[in-house]
Parts: structure tokens; C-alpha cells; sequence
């Protein structure tokens, strides 16, 4: 009997939550789940088989402590579990118990109960320690699927055909299992995130699963039993044959019959035939020639291993035919993921920026800015277009910039310092009234002749100044200060951000304003349409990444760390929303949610979730507060279900915030291509949220985002990356997805992707050493002499600097632990190798 | 500040006598509002500005998009020095036709 009333609009009000008992259950693990989900607003109800009593009392292991139980497990089975969110089978002997039955090998009414929920997708099935024995008679429910129970049972689960995971909680789809109830918390927990972010059950969906009974022949289950069969009227049916892609994990491979076994990321099962024609090869970096593996397959196709198959399904029956065309391998042995190899991004950005250093300047000494366009072709090319966009040039420096910072090739800092130079003469305008710098949106230059673009000329902020292309003309000196300390980059970065706290911020509401007009610098003229009086994600949460954590990293002033702590407590206050998976993205001043906004309307960009993620985790190391981490972690656990392929891997673009009625996947907006930033974002959420909180689970999904990316999106014809592929990750490229100058493509991106995967792959997840350059100036961080070497915002201890080097002889003057330089007097530019190492913990 | 209109057939002249800084600029701007006519031709005779700031800038901004969105022809005439060199270091001096004299700019108009 359970009278603990949920407390009214928690996190899971109006949710239920079953939770199977019988005798000899663990105290303090159900006392705990009786009160803490009620906490979040969800009620308990307790399920047993009452074998026809009214109720039943049962006793606890330690205390026997008595618990009255009078939910009927056995009035539950057709169609009894609609009403729950999640069942729960707990710790003790109660699993034991509850799979007795009279007959020997006659399923267990929990048993079958149990089964249906398995069926029953969408239907959070949460199992913890001992409770894994309710699966044994039914091993199909759990084959292939990653499960953590309690060690004693380890070998249990691994005959089930189950993947053991030494894990505390493990998350595998809709299966949340957990190592003893010791861990219960961190089960409620996980279980508290999931539903949390699940909108609703009409989610749902019963899928139909063939299971044997007694004598082992095939029955249907309950719901097809119940579900008339309306196939022959049904429309839409793909019984035709279709191209597609299937990334999974080996489960098993027939060599002799060539039939492939695999596992997606969420446990679903895939058999490929394999071929003489199927074509193999491993993933390979940009600059590295094919590398085959169509003669090692048999060796290759061990279990575990993460592989993309492309091919044909062919509609032969039900169970339709996956012929494979071609494989793709992301590394060469069993454990082994080639992009964690230690040069691999680094060899990346070197290549990227090759690539875009010959696009815009060719083959000059020195490059000249003059020359540069936004607009490149796929190959590099330029176009009759002579625009000059602030931004681009501004990501190009980042890019430069961070290429430097791996690799002290000093072409690509000259290629950094001369667009800083650039972007000062031409893209500036010091407004000496109100003490600000502002940037153009860009100049056309041609014959000689310059012509200044004052306010963007884009559809979405059509003459306004948008807060997104300021903060991104930041971008590039911002990184390129950090290596070379120069006071004009400081003036220019400090005037504009004069012009942020002046003009952008809403001192009465908190935050920045999206869009000021050009004329009167104001945020509510009408002509802004609009973009009147608005907020969005990029103008309060776009400074940090962008520009504020590096400028932070270079100067350790607390300003801006105070900024930071602002912007992302109004992320953290005002984005997430109960009823969406995904962030509120668009405001108006008083933070009231925007859902009429021109595309965005109540959309999500699902990169924007990411990026909060990966951020709010930076900022633990600069501002640590739990809201921080538990959102982002929250983003972490639920994003995979909602903007992920889970069939193909990648994540996708926009999407529809709420499900309406009849569907169970969320729609996207335009298509389901997958942008390369996106894929940016899962990578480095992933890797950010795993080096700070060593989570396998956001491992493995760090790897996944790396996998697809790496296999699909590099352009080793041409150069650079592609700017969209396909949902199975054949490049799309036409009209301006076939650019790739763009604001969007520009090196900052994919640039920002190499520099951190190298930074937290290196010194977090692999814990392996870092060198980094810098070249400070003369004059160079004039306040103090110090160079601040960090290479990002890491937790306190997890990084130390072991040696510096300076014009190439041993320096002595560093703090080891704060990550600080103090620079030499000189006359001239000094080169600074700065040797990172993972701290002992 | 002082703002002058007059009118050379259907052209309109403004001359703006003074210092174009902060201090002035949204009067200015005020009055500009008023005196740029919907359609026709507008010369704005600088002959007699002293100075201008970014916040004149601005202002000559503004001038231009009314025009633009009046459908109004705009051009400047007698730009001191000093006022021409800001202008053409920002940039604001390719938005206008420009020229040496009133009788040039009227011409100029036609």
C-alpha cells in the first residue's frame, strides 16, 4: 500500500511508475523509490501476482520490514501497462520469486508481463542487481543489448546473449539497468532524466516480438493476438527496394555464408548478406589515400566492432533482405577507433587549412586579403562574387589561428595575423561618440574600389547589426590573442564589447538583445520588424564558445567570467522546457517564449541543444554550479532518442520541438539531412560531458558522432568538408550546399572541432601529452607578461604544464598547475612550445 | 544645428549649418524625418558643417534609407574636408552621389 502523494508539478507530474514485489525486497532501495519518484510528481504503483487475494504483505530481506502490496500484476497483461511510464523490477530475491510457476517451463505471469513491456517500445523498462533473472526465460528480450546487473550475475547475462557492461547504470534505448541496490540512486536518477524528457506515452509503440513457447513453437504475442491484422488494406507499405545505410556493432559474422550480424546503437538487430561486390574500407583522415579491407573480412567482422554497411534492402518477405554494397570500418583493431589515434584531428586541421590557405591566396609568399572571397566553389574556386564578409574572414582567423596553436606552422599564423590587420583596416568602424567598435557586415571590393556593407544583408536579419555576426567577428582575433597577447586586437575586442554592454544588453530583463538597428543602435526600433526587441540561443549562449571562454583562457579576467556565469544561469533558467525534449530557443524581452518567428517558429536546431551542453560543461570548470552540470548532463542522457539517427548514426538538423497527435518521432522541418556543424556538436558534447564526467555511455556516443562524421563528411576529391549529407551520408551538393566559403563553412567550425577533439581526446579521454605554440609579442599581454597556455576550461588538477620552451631552449618561468607563463623581456616575436600533461588524480 | 529647406523646382535643397556630433544628432534626425520629402529629389548642402561624428554618420544613414524607402533621390553637395575624408574612411560616402557645388548637385539631380 503505497499513501505518499506526489508532490504537485514536479518534473514527472502525471506520470506512473511500476514497480514489481514480492518477498525478501531490499529495504531502503524501495523506501527510497517510494518517495523519490513521488518527489518528481510521479506515483508508484506496486504489482505483484496476488494469486486471486485482495492483497498481499511481504516481508524485506535485511529488516522484514512489511510492505502491503494490492496492485495485480496478472489484470494487468492485455493492455495494462498503457498506463504506466516506466516498470521497474528491483533488487533482492524478488525477481526470483516472481518467475515461480506450477508447471516447469510455463511462463510466469510477471515473466509474460515482462515481455510485453520489452515489446513495448517507449516503455522505459528500468532493472536493477538481481532483478535480471526475470529475464531469463525470455534471453530474446535482452540478447545484444547492453546491460549492467549485479556481479554475481555476470555470467547469467552473458549466456542471455546479453553485452555485459561494467558499469554502474547503463542506458541501452528504452533498458536502464543498474549494478546493486547500492546504486539505487543513481537508477532513480537516470530513470528521473529519461522520463523527464520523454514528452508523454503516446510515444509509444508495440512492436510485435516472436518468442517461443514450451514446446518451442513460434507464437504470437499478446499484441498481435489482440491487434486485428489490417495489412491487406494498409497503405504505404515499403515493399519495394530501398537504399540505405545500417551502422551498427558486430554481433556475429558466418564467414562461410557471409552473413553478417549487427546491433544499432539503441539494440536493434540487422543481418547483411555480404558479397564479392561488396567493397570494404577503413575510415581514412583527409590526405590519406583509400586504405582497403575487402581482403580481411573474416578477421574484421569480430564482434564489437563498430562498422557502417551500406546496400539494398529487398522486400523477400517480412524480414526483408539487407544486401550489402559496401563497408566501412572506423578502425583497424577489435577496440581500436582510428580518429583517436593521437595525430588524427591534428592532421585534420593541417589539411583543412592547407586547403583553404591555397583556395583564397593560392600560392603567394604572403597572403593578400585583397584577394579574398567568401564564396569558394566546392574545389576552392572562386566566383564573379567580390563580397567580403567580416565574419568569414573572422573564421578564417580562428581557424588559422588554431592550426598554428597544434602544428607552429608559422604560414598559417601569418595567414591569422594579416586578416586581423584586414579586418581592422576595412571591416571596423569605431564609433568615437559612444566609444564602441562595431563591424561591418562586410565590404565589395572590385576595380580598385571598396564599398562598405553596414548592416547584414541576410534574409533573417535583413538591415539590422545581429548580435551573432558581431559576436563571430570575434572569433578569429579573440583565438589569435591568445597566441600572440597584441594590445590592438585587446582594444578592438574591449570596444566591442563596450558596444555589447551598451547597446545589446537588457538591464531589466537580463541577456542581449538578438538584433539593434543600425541608425539609432536601439533593440526596439520598429524597424527591425521581427527582430524587435527579441533574445535568442546565439545572442546570450554564443559568446561563450565563439569568443568568451578563449578570451577568459587568455586574460583570466573576472569580467568575463562574470559574463559567462550570466549568460549561461539565463540558458539555464530560461531554455529547457517541460513538454519538448528539445531547448526554447527564441524570446522576447521579457523571456516569455517566441514560437512565431520566421523559420524557427516552435522548432529546434539540434545543434544548439549540443553546444549548450558542451558549454555549460566548460563553464564548470570556470563557474561550477550543479545547474549546470545536471542540464547538461540531462541534454547528454535524452538527445541521442530525439536528434540522433540511431538507424544510420549522425544527428539531424531542425525539428519540430512537440510530437502532434499519431506520431511517435519527432518531425523534421525541411529534411533529414545531417549538417557537418551539427555532427560538430554531438562530437564534442560527448566528448566534453565523458573527459569531465568519464560516463562510457557519452564515450561510446562521442565515438558514434566521430564515427559518421569522419566517414562521410570528408571531401577527399576536393578538400575541405561537405557542408550537408543525405540521412545515409552521401554528400548533398546542390545550389549553395556545394560552397564552401559560407558564414557557416568558413574553417571555423570543422576548425574548432579539431582543435578541441585534440584537446580533450589527448589530455582527458586518453590521457595523453599535448604540445601547443604560441607567439607572443614584444609588447604582447602588456597587463601582467603572462601567457595563459590552458588549452581549454578543464576541470581543477586534470591538466599541469610539464615544460616550456622558448626560441627553442628550456624555459623555467612557468606555474605548472595554473597553466601560466611569465614572458621574457624581448625585443622581437618569441616562439613558446607549451608541454601539456593529464595530472595525476 | 540649424536645418535651411528650400526648393529649386522639384528639387529639394537642405543645408545643415553647424556641428553633426551626439549632442545634435537626434534632432537632426527629426528634423531630416520632416524635410525629406516623399518622391522628388533631395540635395543636402553640407557646405556649412563644421563637423561630423560616427553619430552624424549615423544620421546620413538614416537620410539615405528614407530616401530609399520614400523612392526620394538623394545626393550631397559641398562636403568640407574633413566631413568627406570620415565619410570615405567609413565607407558612408559610396551610398550618395556627391558634388563640388549646389548648381553641380541640381544638375546632377536632373
Amino acid at each position: 500500500m503505497n499513501d505518499i502523494a506526489p508532490r504537485n508539478g514536479g518534473l514527472l507530474a502525471g506520470r506512473s511508475i511500476a514497480i514489481l514485489m514480492e518477498a525478501d525486497y531490499v529495504e531502503p532501495e524501495l523506501h527510497y523509490y517510494l518517495r523519490r519518484f513521488p518527489e518528481e510528481g510521479a506515483r508508484v504503483v506496486l504489482l505483484t501476482r496476488l494469486w486471486g487475494q485482495p492483497s498481499l504483505t511481504f516481508r524485506g530481506h535485511e529488516y522484514q520490514i512489511p510492505i502491503t502490496v494490492d496492485g495485480d500484476l496478472e489484470a494487468l497483461e492485455a493492455g495494462g501497462l498503457d498506463e504506466f511510464d516506466a516498470l521497474i523490477v528491483p533488487s533482492g530475491m524478488v525477481s526470483d520469486r516472481l518467475r515461480y510457476s506450477q508447471s516447469a517451463g510455463e511462463l510466469a505471469p510477471a515473466v509474460r508481463l515482462l515481455r510485453t513491456a520489452f515489446a513495448t517500445k517507449g516503455l522505459l523498462k528500468g532493472i536493477i542487481c538481481h532483478g535480471i533473472w526475470l529475464a531469463a526465460p525470455i534471453p530474446e528480450a535482452i540478447r545484444g543489448r547492453r546491460v549492467t546487473c549485479h556481479n554475481n550475475l555476470v555470467a547469467d547475462v552473458r549466456n542471455m546473449g546479453a553485452q555485459y557492461a561494467d558499469q554502474d547504470v547503463v542506458v541501452d534505448g528504452d533498458l536502464v539497468t543498474a549494478r546493486t541496490a547500492s546504486h539505487c540512486h543513481l537508477f532513480a536518477r537516470m530513470l528521473i532524466d529519461l522520463l523527464a524528457a520523454r514528452q508523454t506515452r503516446r510515444s509509444r509503440l508495440v512492436v510485435p516480438m516472436a518468442s517461443s513457447n514450451s514446446n518451442g513453437a513460434i507464437e504470437p504475442s499478446a499484441q498481435e493476438r489482440a491487434e486485428p491484422q489490417s495489412a491487406q488494406a494498409s497503405v504505404n507499405q515499403l515493399d519495394f527496394s530501398v537504399s540505405d545505410l545500417v551502422a551498427g556493432y558486430v554481433t556475429s559474422y558466418d564467414a562461410d555464408r557471409r552473413v553478417l550480424d549487427l546491433r544499432t546503437t539503441d539494440g536493434r538487430p540487422y543481418r547483411v548478406m555480404v558479397s564479392d561486390a561488396t567493397t570494404a574500407e577503413f575510415v581514412r583522415n583527409l590526405g590519406d589515400p583509400y586504405d582497403d579491407a575487402s581482403g580481411v573480412l573474416p578477421e574484421l567482422l569480430l564482434p564489437g566492432r563498430h562498422v557502417f554497411a551500406r546496400g539494398v534492402f529487398y522486400p523477400d518477405s517480412d524480414e526483408r533482405t539487407f544486401g550489402a554494397t559496401g563497408l566501412v570500418f572506423s578502425g583497424h583493431g577489435p577496440a581500436d577507433y582510428s580518429f583517436e589515434r593521437p595525430d588524427w584531428w591534428i592532421q585534420q586541421l593541417r589539411e583543412l587549412a592547407v586547403f583553404y590557405r591555397r583556395a583564397q591566396f593560392g600560392t603567394a609568399a604572403h597572403p593578400d586579403y585583397g584577394a579574398y572571397r567568401t564564396t569558394l566553389r566546392l574545389g576552392g574556386e572562386k566566383t564573379g562574387s567580390y563580397r567580403q564578409e567580416t565574419d568569414t574572414i573572422s573564421r578564417l582567423v580562428y581557424g588559422m589561428a588554431s592550426a598554428y596553436m597544434l602544428t607552429g606552422d608559422e604560414d598559417f599564423l601569418e595567414v591569422a595575423d594579416r586578416g586581423t590587420d584586414y579586418l581592422r583596416d576595412h571591416m571596423r568602424f569605431v564609433d568615437r561618440d559612444e566609444d564602441v567598435v562595431y563591424w561591418y557586415h562586410g565590404i565589395d571590393v572590385g576595380d580598385g574600389t571598396e564599398t562598405k556593407v553596414f548592416a547584414s544583408e541576410f534574409g533573417d536579419d535583413y538591415d539590422a547589426i545581429p548580435m551573432y555576426e558581431q559576436i563571430y567577428a570575434l572569433g578569429g582575433p579573440t583565438q589569435l590573442y591568445r597566441i600572440t597577447g597584441d594590445d590592438r586586437i585587446a582594444a578592438d575586442i574591449d570596444g566591442t564589447l563596450r558596444l555589447f554592454q551598451r547597446f545589446f544588453l537588457d538591464p531589466e530583463h537580463g541577456g542581449y538583445f538578438s538584433h539593434i538597428d543600425p541608425v539609432h543602435l536601439s533593440p526596439r526600433h520598429e524597424s527591425l520588424g521581427h527582430n524587435r526587441a527579441r533574445k535568442n540561443w546565439n545572442s546570450v549562449g554564443d559568446h561563450a564558445p565563439a569568443y568568451l571562454i578563449n578570451l577568459f583562457l587568455a586574460t583570466g579576467d573576472e569580467k568575463h567570467s562574470a559574463m559567462l556565469e550570466s549568460t549561461y544561469d539565463l540558458v539555464v533558467q530560461h531554455m529547457p522546457e517541460t513538454g519538448s525534449p528539445f531547448v526554447q530557443e527564441r524570446f522576447h524581452a521579457d523571456w516569455s517564449p517566441d514560437r512565431g518567428w520566421g523559420w524557427q517558429q516552435n522548432r529546434a536546431v539540434v545543434g544548439h541543444n549540443l553546444k549548450i551542453a558542451w558549454n555549460l560543461m566548460r563553464l564548470m570548470a570556470i563557474t561550477p554550479k550543479s545547474s549546470y552540470s545536471e542540464l547538461a548532463r540531462r541534454i547528454g542522457l535524452t538527445m541521442p532518442a530525439f536528434g540522433s539517427d540511431q538507424q544510420r548514426g549522425g544527428w539531424y538538423d531542425v525539428m519540430e520541438r512537440e510530437l502532434q497527435a499519431g506520431q511517435r518521432q519527432h518531425r523534421f522541418t525541411w529534411h533529414n539531412r545531417k549538417a557537418w556543424w551539427q555532427q560538430e556538436q554531438a562530437i564534442l558534447a560527448y566528448q566534453v560531458l565523458a573527459g569531465y564526467l568519464g560516463d562510457a555511455e557519452f564515450v561510446r556516443q562521442g565515438r558514434e558522432a566521430s564515427a559518421f562524421y569522419n566517414a562521410f563528411f570528408l571531401d577527399h576529391d576536393d578538400g575541405g568538408v561537405y557542408f550537408n549529407v543525405l540521412a545515409d551520408g552521401i554528400p548533398y551538393l546542390l545550389g549553395n550546399e556545394r560552397f564552401k566559403g559560407s558564414h557557416s563553412m568558413s574553417l571555423c567550425h570543422s576548425a574548432e572541432l579539431c582543435y578541441l577533439a585534440t584537446v580533450y581526446q589527448h589530455l582527458l579521454l586518453r590521457r595523453e601529452p599535448l604540445t601547443l605554440w604560441f607567439r607572443p609579442q614584444p609588447n604582447g599581454f602588456r597587463r601582467d607578461r603572462v601567457l595563459r597556455v590552458a588549452p581549454d576550461a578543464f576541470p581543477p588538477g586534470r591538466v599541469r604544464l610539464e615544460w616550456v620552451e622558448v626560441d627553442g631552449r628550456p624555459y623555467p618561468a612557468f606555474d605548472p598547475a595554473a597553466m601560466t607563463v611569465k614572458l621574457p623581456e624581448t625585443g622581437s616575436p618569441v616562439t613558446v612550445r607549451a608541454h601539456l600533461v593529464p595530472a595525476d588524480e | 544645428m540649424q536645418l535651411q529647406k528650400r526648393t529649386f523646382g522639384d528639387v529639394t535643397v537642405i543645408t545643415l549649418d553647424g556641428i553633426l556630433d551626439s549632442g545634435t544628432a537626434q534632432a537632426v534626425q527629426a528634423d531630416l524625418e520632416h524635410l525629406i520629402p516623399d518622391q522628388g529629389r533631395v540635395l543636402l548642402d553640407l557646405g556649412k558643417m563644421s563637423y561630423m561624428s560616427s553619430a552624424g554618420l549615423r544620421v546620413m544613414l538614416l537620410a539615405y534609407r528614407r530616401a530609399l524607402a520614400s523612392g526620394a533621390r538623394l545626393a550631397l553637395a559641398r562636403l568640407p574636408a574633413d566631413v568627406r575624408e570620415v565619410m570615405t574612411a567609413t565607407g558612408f560616402l559610396d551610398f550618395f552621389a556627391v558634388s563640388d557645388t549646389v548648381e553641380e548637385g541640381l544638375e546632377a539631380l536632373v
